[in-house]
């Protein structure tokens, strides 16, 4: 029985708007389809991965319309085309299901996942703009608030600031400032993968997730400097 | 006689100076070194109101940064699902 493995979101805090979904724990339990599959083989296998595909895609849609960090343009571009590609799976389901030769199942098989790369393109790039959307739209912003703050700290009361608190402050500037770098425009970045793009280059993805990743570590790594420098100066 | 009565009154006076209540003039304030003045204690006041602003704003971006390490990793679980 293939179980299909539901995506916790990591850390205490987990929200509800987090885009955890419905994926399949593995490919393990795919029926293996080629060309000398059977028809009833081929439609066997299409049921389970566009069945599949429907299930992570409905809980993606409840999530993202639940998401109140994305911005409007980028929650209305990622709907569309996850409830195009949900209704492609449905429409393929059908197809394959009436299919009558091999050759046909079989091309419209492997469109299931050439055409739409719901779990290498669709999936990935709408929680990568909606990490994107918030690091730009909330955790930078409250991070560069607490830096501003901190900033006017020192200004006022400048004898209890040591040189090491000095450096922790511009330290915790630098972080935000490479933040805002590495994460502003990414949501567009991810947004404009086409599974097209994908077919052609599989690693299309790889640089807009290692920007991501560099500016989350960034921002927390600016917190941790806010969070001393409040402790010191308590 | 004259000595006894000066050494009465010295007594006296002593006695009295023993006795006698607190002065009428108040207490020097006690200072320590350490002791804000009155003007350092108003801006501990404002410092205190100021840092728990600032540790507002922390609270907001770690809420907000864990959330996104939640998508992060939902991403990249999305994406090491075998989609051929």
């Amino acid at each position: 029985m293939k179980h299909i493995a539901t995506m916790a979101a990591v850390g205490a805090a987990v929200c509800a708007v987090s885009l955890a979904t419905a994926l399949p724990a593995s490919a393990a339990g795919t029926p293996s389809v080629d060309g000398h599959s059977t028809l009833a083989q081929i439609q066997a296998a299409a049921t389970t991965a566009t069945s599949d595909r429907i299930a992570s895609l409905k809980t993606a849609i409840g999530k993202v319309d639940a998401n109140r960090s994305l911005t409007a343009g980028d929650r209305s571009t990622i709907l569309a085309r996850l409830n195009a590609d949900l209704t492609a799976m449905s429409s393929l389901a059908s197809k394959i299901a009436a299919d009558t030769t091999v050759s046909t199942a079989l091309s419209d098989y492997h469109d299931i996942f050439t055409g739409y790369r719901v779990y290498a393109v669709a999936l990935p790039q709408a929680f990568d703009a909606a990490a994107a959307d918030r690091l730009t739209g909330t955790a930078i912003p409250a991070l560069q608030s607490a830096h501003d703050k901190l900033a006017r700290e020192l200004a006022a009361h400048p004898t209890k600031w040591t040189d090491t608190l000095k450096a922790q402050l511009a330290d915790m500037q630098a972080k935000i400032s490479d933040a805002s770098t590495h994460a502003n425009g990414l949501a567009a970045r991810a947004l404009a993968v086409t599974p097209a793009q994908y077919n052609a280059d599989k690693t299309v993805m790889t640089g807009i997730r290692a920007d991501l990743k560099t500016s989350v570590g960034d921002t927390k790594a600016a917190a941790a400097d806010g969070h001393a420098l409040v402790e010191a100066l308590k | 006689m004259a000595a006894a009565i000066l050494i009465g009154l010295t007594l006296a006076l002593t006695g009295c100076a023993r006795s006698a209540p607190a002065p009428t003039h108040a207490s020097p304030p006690s200072v320590s070194p350490v002791s804000p003045a009155p003007t350092a204690g108003a801006a501990s006041a404002a410092d205190t109101s100021t840092l728990d602003g600032i540790s507002k704003d922390l609270e907001a971006a770690d809420g907000a940064n864990t959330q996104t390490e939640a998508d992060q990793h939902t991403a990249e679980q999305a994406a090491a699902t075998i989609d051929d």
